[in-house]
């Protein structure tokens, strides 16, 4: 065996590197810095691209439809990780006790995230048929007034947000299901020979304890309801009277559609800034939690 | 050696043999019983013509036109794709399409329908060979007008002609049978851009200046069409809806009447539906003049032009417009007069009651952007349906929209 030599050692790292790095390098990071440099481009895809400097950024924000898509993408998001987030603990904390249809709970919330979003989309655009749909049938028994959900301006977001809710929840319960097995048992042992009853158990210790799970859950589901597209696009084509529509099909309409992929560029690049903001707060929490736990 | 000479002999025959059989890429996007007529067409296309090859390479609908954009980016698009008649202008502008005039026999042009030919070119060259027409026709359930007395002395369904009486019978039969809608359509393209387009043009509106030779929105028109619209609606005969469900409420005799593109006709048949189709009703006076697009086969455009290529491409894309009476069986109409008058043609079940729509189509305006205008028709009209926005405001708005684009 030889002596250890750092050089070689390092030469070794780097060629284990390359297969990985030239595809990051070909299919990331030089897309990436060419459509930071498109967004000072006009460029219809087709011709060559012309300097334009900073006017695809004075036409966003002075573009009512992008602004009012940037709206609906918060909006979006505001109907989407509040609820996910309540409703993936309680379901985790039902999964993770001594229930006998635990198994049932977790594969059934953990189901629909399997699913491909055309499926998912087709199949709640049925359920909020108002003439022929489940939902519509549900509530026409109960005496309710049917609502026409996608082609309503105010039900239509808050309709594309309970399907994604129910499709997307599994993942957050698995997180949850996965904070809860780390907590010792012994904390609520210790807790229950001092009195504490089960409200009490969740405040002090549940809660707290999952405090990485939380920052996680909130984060990463904002930034995916951030890049909200598939949804809209096939259950209201962005409608009724564009009150659906969301940044990232914004972009894809401009894009692809009207070939001003300069201006497209921009407004994901104005989107990228956002979700970058975000990330930064989750890595900030991330870490200042680790600390207290090593204290 | 003789026998090395015999060999050789073959096998250089069949080299050439193989070197001479063009190759032709067809980029399509059809699929179900759609892509089924084609695949058999090429098969058909192929057998008769032993010197060329055609492939065809499905691509998915929704992603088509991204795909051909980069592959003529990346220089090695198909040979042939399919493509709508209002995106010829965005493609032609800017270069993608290969000019095909010199390429084109010399009597197809003269047998097209006049308006449909003329937007198949871009700035005086032919780019694109149409195979079809697809208009926006009404469809009535029989079943239901009848059910309802609306019927003539020999007790067949009244079939309206104008828009007032097509009002009324949808109002009578929706009262009298207690249904939801008097009339079922989508709300959005359906109604906002389609029914709008012929609406406007029934009341005169044009979409193009002949005095400026640029396109433009007549201001009175537009508004007048959104009050019709709005109308419409607020008179509870129609209901905001999405396609599915506009064609579901029709197939199961809920509504008595229901606007929608001729390719519903490749499957209403096949139901069980007491339906029969024609034109939109005209207003009293006009024409019953109705939007339509087409589907239309283009060579795009390469690094460098291989003439023989181009030439077997375009033999191929006409021998399938002059076979479109094959193609018809989908529900197009062919727009080949000689295809549109054959026998082939007008033998295909309730042909004969909408084949002469073919002769009042309004293809959307020859533009770069279309694209982007209809996507704001779709919304204005949602926005005046809901009243959100006065038929006025929406008229400006289209015409401000027209403007932009036309500056950008």
């Amino acid at each position: 065996m030889g002596v250890y030599n750092k050089k070689k050692h390092a030469a070794l790292a780097y060629l284990f590197f390359l297969p990985f790095g030239v595809l990051l390098i070909v299919f990331k990071l030089v897309p990436f810095a060419n459509s930071i440099r498109m967004v000072f481009y006009k460029w219809d895809i087709l011709g060559t691209p012309q300097f334009i400097g900073f006017a695809n950024f004075t036409r966003m924000f002075s573009d009512k439809v992008f602004l009012s898509s940037l709206w609906h993408t918060f909006y979006f998001v505001i109907l989407v990780v509040p609820p996910i987030m309540v409703l993936s603990f309680l379901i985790a904390i039902l999964a993770n006790s001594k229930a006998y249809a635990k198994g049932f709970v977790r594969s059934a919330f953990y189901l629909p995230y399997t699913l491909t979003i055309s499926v998912v989309c087709l199949t709640w655009s049925l359920l909020y048929n108002p003439y022929f749909g489940l939902i519509s049938k549900f509530t026409k028994s109960l005496g309710l007034k049917t609502i026409n959900w996608l082609v309503d301006p105010f039900w239509a977001m808050p309709a594309v947000a309970i399907t994604t809710i129910w499709w997307t929840i599994g993942f957050c319960v698995v997180l949850y299901i996965a904070g809860l097995q780390q907590i010792p048992s012994s904390y609520y042992e210790a807790a229950e020979l001092d009195g504490a009853n089960s409200f009490k158990k969740m405040i002090f210790i549940t809660i707290p304890l999952l405090k990485r799970v939380h920052v996680l859950v909130i984060v990463t589901q904002i930034i995916a309801s951030l890049q909200i597209f598939g949804q809209v696009y096939i259950m209201t084509a962005g409608g009724p009277a564009g009150k659906t529509r969301t940044v990232i099909q914004y972009i894809y309409e401009q894009g692809f559609r009207y070939f001003r992929m300069g201006y497209a560029q921009s407004m994901a690049f104005v989107l990228f800034l956002i979700m970058l903001i975000f990330a930064y707060f989750q890595l900030r929490l991330m870490i200042s939690s680790s600390k207290e736990e090593l204290i | 050696m003789k026998r090395l000479v015999v060999l050789l002999f073959v096998a250089a025959l069949l080299i050439t043999t193989a070197f001479a059989k063009t190759t032709i890429t067809v980029w399509t996007f059809f699929s179900g019983g759609e892509g089924f007529i084609v695949t058999e067409l090429i098969k058909k296309f192929n057998a008769e013509n032993p010197d060329i090859e055609v492939v065809e390479q499905i691509v998915e609908w929704g992603e088509l036109y991204n795909k051909l954009t980069t592959a003529v980016v990346a220089g090695d698009p198909p040979d042939v794709s399919v493509m709508h008649l209002a995106l010829i202008p965005d493609f032609a502008s800017r270069g993608a399409l290969t000019a095909i005039d010199n390429y084109v026999s010399k009597d197809i042009l003269p047998d097209y329908v006049p308006e449909i030919i003329s937007k198949a070119h871009y700035a005086g060259k032919l780019y694109a060979i149409p195979i079809d027409t697809h208009p926006l026709v009404l469809y009535f359930n029989k079943g239901l007008l009848k059910k309802a007395g609306l019927v003539d002395q020999n007790g067949e369904a009244l079939v309206p002609k104008t828009w007032d009486e097509l009002i009324n019978y949808a109002k009578t039969v929706q009262a009298k049978l207690g249904l939801e809608v008097g009339i079922s359509v989508e709300s959005g393209p359906m109604t906002g851009e389609r029914l709008f387009i012929a609406y406007y043009t029934q009341l005169g509106g044009e979409f193009y200046d002949a005095k400026s030779n640029t396109i433009k929105l007549d201001l009175e028109k537009a508004k007048k069409t959104y009050e019709f619209i709005k109308g419409l609606y607020d008179s509870g005969v129609m209901k905001s809806m999405d396609y599915n469900t506009a064609e579901s409420l029709f197939q199961n005799d809920q509504s008595a009447f229901h606007f929608n593109g001729v390719w519903a006709m490749a499957v209403y048949p096949t139901l069980n539906i007491n339906f029969g189709v024609t034109s939109v009703p005209a207003i009293a006076g006009s024409k019953p003049y109705t939007w339509g697009d087409s589907h239309t086969w283009v060579v795009p455009k390469r690094p460098k032009d291989d003439p023989n290529k181009i030439k077997a491409a375009v033999k191929f894309i006409e021998w399938f417009a002059r076979n479109s009476a094959e193609w018809a069986k989908a529900g197009h109409l062919p727009v080949l007069k000689s295809v549109l008058n054959s026998n082939a043609f007008l033998q295909l079940p309730m042909r004969k009651d909408y084949a002469q729509v073919a002769n009042f189509v309004v293809p959307a305006p020859s533009m770069k952007g279309w694209v982007e205008i209809r996507q704001k028709m779709w919304e204005l009209n949602q926005s005046v349906i809901l009243g959100q926005m006065t038929p006025e405001q929406a008229a400006k708005e289209l015409q401000q929209a027209i403007k932009n684009v036309l500056a950008d």
